[in-house]
C-alpha cells in the first residue's frame, strides 16, 4: 500500500519535472529582459580581477562571500565530528602489505604534495583552485594512514596541531577581508584594497586571489584529514 | 528534448525513491547523495552553450560557457559532502546504541 | 554602514578564533564570550536605528550594484536581527551556567549559528541565502545531538534526513530561477521575475513551499520537531523554537513575495493556502500537546501551534495581518525562550522529565516556578500580558478581512492551550505528603530567564513603540517595488518618504 503511494508520488514528480524542463529550454520571447550577468563577467572579468580563470574569479572575487560561507560549512563539519566522535583508545594496528606498496607510496607522496600546491597556486590560471588542492592534501594524509597503520600515541598531538592549522586557514580568510575594510573600502575588496593586480596570465597576478586560494586549500586539507581520522577510529 | 535532462529527472526521482523506500540507513544516505549529484549535473548541463569552450581566457574565444553555475556547483558539492560525512558519523553512533541499521526499528521516541 | 558587515563578521571571527582563545587565553574565556554577545547586540541595535530611517545597502567587495553580492537591509530585516542578537545574548548568559562539558565546541557552534541566522536575515542574494540556510541547518542538526544519548542521535538523524531533502528542493528551485531569469540578486529579481513562464513559476513555488515549510514545521512536515526540540539541551531548544524557525519563515516570505506580486498570489488562492494550513497546524499542535507527558515535548508541540497563528496572520496578505504576525513572532520568541529555560532548570535540578513528576516542585524552586507560571499564562493569551496583544491584533485582522473560521480557531486554540498549561501549573503547586527540601540553585542560572521575563511588561504596556517600528516592515514585503528601489535607485517609493 505504501509502495503504491510512493510510486504514484514519484510519477507525479517526474512528469512535473518533465514539463518544467520542456518549458525551460524552449526559446523564449522575453529574452532581452533577462539580466545578463554572465555576459558581464565574461567581458570584464579579466580586466577587473586579473585572473584568467573566470570560475575562480567568480568564486574568490565577485562572490567571495559565498566561498566564506562554504569554508564555514567545512569548519562546522569538522567541529561537529570532533564533538560527537568518542576519544577512545584504538589499539596500535599494523598493516601487512608487501614492500612494493610501502616503497611505492613513499615515492609518490612528495609528488602528490607538489600537485596539490600546483593546483592551489595556479588556481587563477588553469582549472583548480583552493578546494581541489585541499582535497589532494587530504588524500595524501589518508593514503599515509591507510598504508602505514594507525598509531595512537602520536595521534592526539597531531590532531590538535591540525585543528590549529585549520583555524589559521579560516582566520586568514576573514583577516584578508577585513584588510579591505581597513584600507577604506568594503569587505573582501580586491583592487580597492590596494592589492596589485599584475599582468593577467602570470603567476603573481590577480591581487588577493592566490592568497585566498592558499588559505582555503590549507583549511580544506586539514579539515578533511581531521574528519578521516575521527571517523576511522570509531568502532 | 535533450537527453541529459531526461537523465537528470531519472536520477532525481531515483534518489527520492531510494530515500522513501529503503529502510537501511546507508541506503538512505546514498539516496541523498544521488539527489545532490543530479542537481550538480543539472547545473553543469544548463550552463552549456553549443560550441563553447571552458571559461579560461588565455586566447580570444568566440563562445564561452556560462561560468556562474560552475561556481554554484562547487559550493553545492562541498555542502553535500559535509552533510554526508555528518550522517555517516550518526549512522555509526546509532548502530552502537540500537544494534541495527534499520530505520523502522529506531523508534524510541514516541508520541 | 559598517555595522551591517560587522554584524556578520564579529560572531564569525569569534567562532573561528575560539580555539585559540581557549588554548592561550583561557582565563578570559567568559569575558570573551559575553563580550562578543554584547557587541553583536549593540551592533544590531545601531543597525536598526539606521535602518528605520532609510534602508541600507552594503556591496561586498565594492562591486557595482547587481554584479557582486550585496547586503540589503530593510526594517523587517533590522527588527529580526535585533531579535536574533537579543535572544542569543540571553541564551549565551544561560549557557554559561548550564552547559558543563564540551564547552569549547559548544560555543564555537553557537557563535556560528548566530552568524548563520544573521546572514540569512541580512543578505540580498539568493544563493547566499542558500549558503547561510545550510549553515544554520547543519549547526542545528549537530546541536540537537549534543547530549550524546540514544534518543538525541535518533532525533538528530531524522531531522537531518528531512532537512537535507528540503535543502535539495530549495537548491533545485534556485537553479530553475537562475536559468530562467539570469540573475541571483533579490532586488533585480523583483523586475526580472516576470519573464518566468507561469507553469515554471508554479513548480518553483511548490518547491520552495515544501522546502522552507519542512524547516518551520507546517503540518504534514512537522514530525521532526517534537523529537528534535525535546532531546536537545535546553538553551538550544529555546534558541531553536524561538528564533531559528522564524528565520526560515522570513526566508520563505522574502522569496515568495519577490517572485510574485500580491494580486497574482490572490488570483492563485495562496491566501487560502496559508490560512487553512495555519488553522490545521494550530489544531494539530494544540491537540497533540494536550496528550503529552514529557514537559519539553509539550512545549515543542506548543511551538508548532504558535507557528499556526503566525501563518494565519500572514495569509491575510494585508498590512494588519502582517503586523500581527511579526508582533507574534517577537512575543513568541521571548516567551518560549523563558519557558524552555525554566523547564531546563526543572530538569537539571530535579532530574525528572515527566510532567507527573513535577508535583510540588513549586515549593522547591520558588522563583523558577513563578516565572514558569507567569510565562504559561502569557502564552495562552491572557489580558495583561504581551501575547494577548498580538493575538488580539491577529483576531482583529482576521475578522476585518471576513475570515470567520481562522478567527474562531484562534480563540478555540487559546482555550485548549489554557487547559494543558493549567494542568502543569496546578501540578507544580499541589501539596505533597512528604516534606520537601528547598533545592539549592545558583543565582546565575536563574538570571537569564528573569531578565528575559522582565520584558513582558514593557512589551505589554507600551505596544505602540514596537508597532511604530513594525509598521514599516510590511511595505517592503507587499509592495516589492520598494525593495527594488533600495538597491537599484529609482524614486517611486510607495507609501514611504512622501
Amino acid at each position: 500500500m505504501r509502495r503504491i503511494y510512493i510510486l504514484a508520488l514519484i510519477l507525479i514528480l517526474a512528469s512535473l519535472l518533465f514539463f518544467t524542463f520542456y518549458d525551460l529550454i524552449q526559446p523564449k520571447e522575453f529574452i532581452d529582459d533577462k539580466a545578463q550577468i554572465s555576459e558581464y563577467y565574461i567581458e570584464h572579468g579579466v580586466k577587473e580581477t586579473g585572473a584568467i580563470n573566470l570560475v575562480t574569479a567568480i568564486l574568490f572575487d565577485y562572490r567571495a562571500f559565498d566561498t566564506l560561507g562554504e569554508a564555514t560549512v567545512i569548519f562546522i563539519a569538522v567541529s561537529a565530528i570532533s564533538l560527537l566522535a568518542t576519544k577512545e583508545r584504538v589499539l596500535v594496528s599494523d598493516t601487512n602489505f608487501s614492500p612494493i606498496v610501502y616503497q611505492g607510496i613513499s615515492f609518490i607522496i612528495p609528488f602528490l604534495y607538489i600537485l596539490a600546491f600546483y593546483l592551489i597556486f595556479y588556481g587563477h590560471l588553469s582549472p583548480g583552485g583552493g578546494f581541489t588542492g585541499g582535497v589532494v592534501i587530504a588524500t595524501t594524509f589518508v593514503l599515509l594512514k591507510m598504508t602505514f597503520g594507525i598509531r595512537y600515541s602520536k595521534e592526539e598531538k597531531s590532531l590538535q596541531r591540525r585543528s590549529l592549522i585549520e583555524s589559521i586557514g579560516a582566520l586568514g580568510f576573514i583577516l584578508v577581508g577585513i584588510l579591505g575594510i581597513i584600507m577604506g573600502d568594503n569587505f573582501l575588496a580586491n583592487e580597492g584594497a590596494g592589492f596589485h593586480l599584475g599582468i593577467a596570465g602570470q603567476l603573481l597576478s590577480a591581487g588577493v586571489i592566490p592568497i585566498l586560494n592558499l588559505f582555503t586549500g590549507v583549511k580544506v586539507g586539514s579539515g578533511l584529514a581531521i574528519i578521516f581520522h575521527r571517523l576511522v577510529r570509531e568502532e | 528534448m535533450q537527453f541529459i535532462y531526461l537523465v537528470v529527472i531519472i536520477l532525481f526521482c531515483l534518489g527520492l525513491y531510494t530515500i522513501l523506500m529503503n529502510t537501511n540507513l546507508i541506503k538512505i544516505i546514498i539516496g541523498i547523495n544521488i539527489m545532490d549529484s543530479s542537481l550538480v549535473l543539472l547545473l553543469v548541463a544548463l550552463s552549456y552553450k553549443p560550441a563553447g569552450t571552458a571559461p579560461i581566457i588565455d586566447k580570444q574565444y568566440s563562445v564561452i560557457v556560462d561560468p556562474i553555475p560552475q561556481a554554484l556547483a562547487l559550493t553545492a558539492i562541498v555542502i553535500g559532502a559535509s552533510i554526508t560525512a555528518l550522517m555517516l558519523l550518526l549512522t555509526i553512533k546509532l548502530n552502537r546504541y540500537y544494534n541495527t541499521l534499520d530505520i523502522s526499528e529506531i523508534r524510541r521516541l514516541r508520541g | 554602514m559598517i555595522a551591517a558587515i560587522f554584524l556578520i563578521v564579529v560572531p564569525l571571527l569569534a567562532g573561528f578564533s575560539f580555539l585559540f582563545i581557549d588554548k592561550y587565553l583561557a582565563k578570559f574565556r567568559k569575558l570573551f564570550i559575553l563580550g562578543t554577545g554584547l557587541i553583536t547586540l549593540l551592533l544590531s541595535i545601531e543597525l536598526l536605528i539606521q535602518v528605520i530611517k532609510h534602508p541600507l545597502v552594503y556591496n561586498l567587495g565594492n562591486w557595482k550594484e547587481g554584479i557582486g553580492i550585496s547586503l540589503i537591509i530593510d526594517p523587517l530585516g533590522g527588527i529580526l536581527a535585533v531579535l536574533i542578537a537579543f535572544i542569543s545574548f540571553i541564551i549565551i548568559l544561560y549557557s554559561l551556567s548550564y552547559i558543563k562539558n564540551h564547552q569549547l565546541k559548544y560555543y564555537t557552534l553557537l557563535f556560528l549559528l548566530i552568524t548563520g541566522m544573521l546572514g540569512m536575515v541580512l543578505t540580498g542574494d539568493l544563493f547566499n541565502l542558500y549558503v547561510f540556510f545550510e549553515i544554520t541547518s547543519i549547526i542545528s542538526y549537530v546541536l540537537v545531538a549534543f547530549n550524546k544519548n540514544d534518543t538525541s542521535f535518533e532525533a538528530s538523524f531524522k531531522y537531518m534526513i528531512i532537512g537535507s531533502i528540503s535543502g535539495i528542493l530549495i537548491l533545485l528551485a534556485i537553479i530553475l530561477i537562475y536559468q530562467s531569469t539570469g540573475t541571483l540578486n533579490l532586488a533585480q529579481l523583483v523586475i526580472t521575475a516576470r519573464v518566468i513562464p507561469i507553469q515554471l513559476k508554479k513548480v518553483i513555488t511548490v518547491l520552495i513551499l515544501i522546502g522552507f515549510g519542512a524547516k518551520f514545521a507546517v503540518v504534514p512536515l512537522h514530525t521532526w520537531l517534537p523529537d528534535a526540540h525535546s532531546t536537545a539541551p535546553s538553551p538550544i531548544s529555546a534558541l531553536l523554537s524561538g528564533v531559528v524557525i522564524k528565520v526560515f519563515l522570513y526566508a520563505l516570505l522574502r522569496v515568495l513575495f519577490i517572485l510574485f506580486k500580491v494580486d497574482e498570489l490572490l488570483a492563485l488562492d495562496f491566501n487560502n493556502l496559508f490560512l487553512y494550513s495555519g488553522v490545521i497546524t494550530l489544531f494539530t499542535g494544540h491537540l497533540l500537546a494536550y496528550r503529552q507527558d514529557k514537559l519539553k515535548r509539550l512545549l515543542a508541540y506548543s511551538s508548532i501551534a504558535q507557528i499556526g497563528y503566525i501563518l494565519i496572520g500572514i495569509g491575510l496578505f494585508n498590512e494588519r495581518g502582517l503586523e500581527g504576525a511579526i508582533y507574534h513572532v517577537i512575543n513568541h520568541a521571548v516567551v518560549k525562550g523563558v519557558l524552555f529555560m525554566t523547564a531546563g532548570i526543572f530538569i537539571l535540578k530535579t532530574k525528572k522529565k515527566n510532567i507527573g513528576d513535577l508535583k510540588g516542585v513549586g515549593y522547591q524552586l520558588p522563583l523558577s516556578s513563578f516565572i514558569f507560571t507567569v510565562s504559561a499564562l502569557n502564552i495562552v493569551g491572557l489580558p495583561p500580558f504581551n501575547s494577548f496583544i498580538s493575538k488580539w491584533l491577529l483576531l482583529h485582522a482576521a475578522l476585518k478581512a471576513g475570515f470567520i473560521i481562522p478567527a474562531s480557531s484562534i480563540l478555540l486554540g487559546s482555550l485548549i492551550s489554557l487547559s494543558y498549561y493549567l494542568r502543569i501549573i496546578i501540578l507544580l503547586y499541589s501539596k505533597v505528603k512528604e516534606e520537601l527540601t528547598s533545592i539549592k540553585i545558583s543565582y546565575q542560572l536563574q538570571l537569564a530567564p528573569l531578565l528575559l521575563s522582565l520584558f513582558y511588561l514593557p512589551l505589554a504596556l507600551f505596544p505602540n513603540f514596537l508597532l511604530l517600528l513594525i509598521k514599516k516592515a510590511p511595505l517592503f514585503l507587499l509592495k516589492t517595488i520598494n525593495y527594488y528601489n533600495i538597491l537599484l535607485g529609482g524614486k517611486e517609493w510607495i507609501g514611504l518618504f512622501g
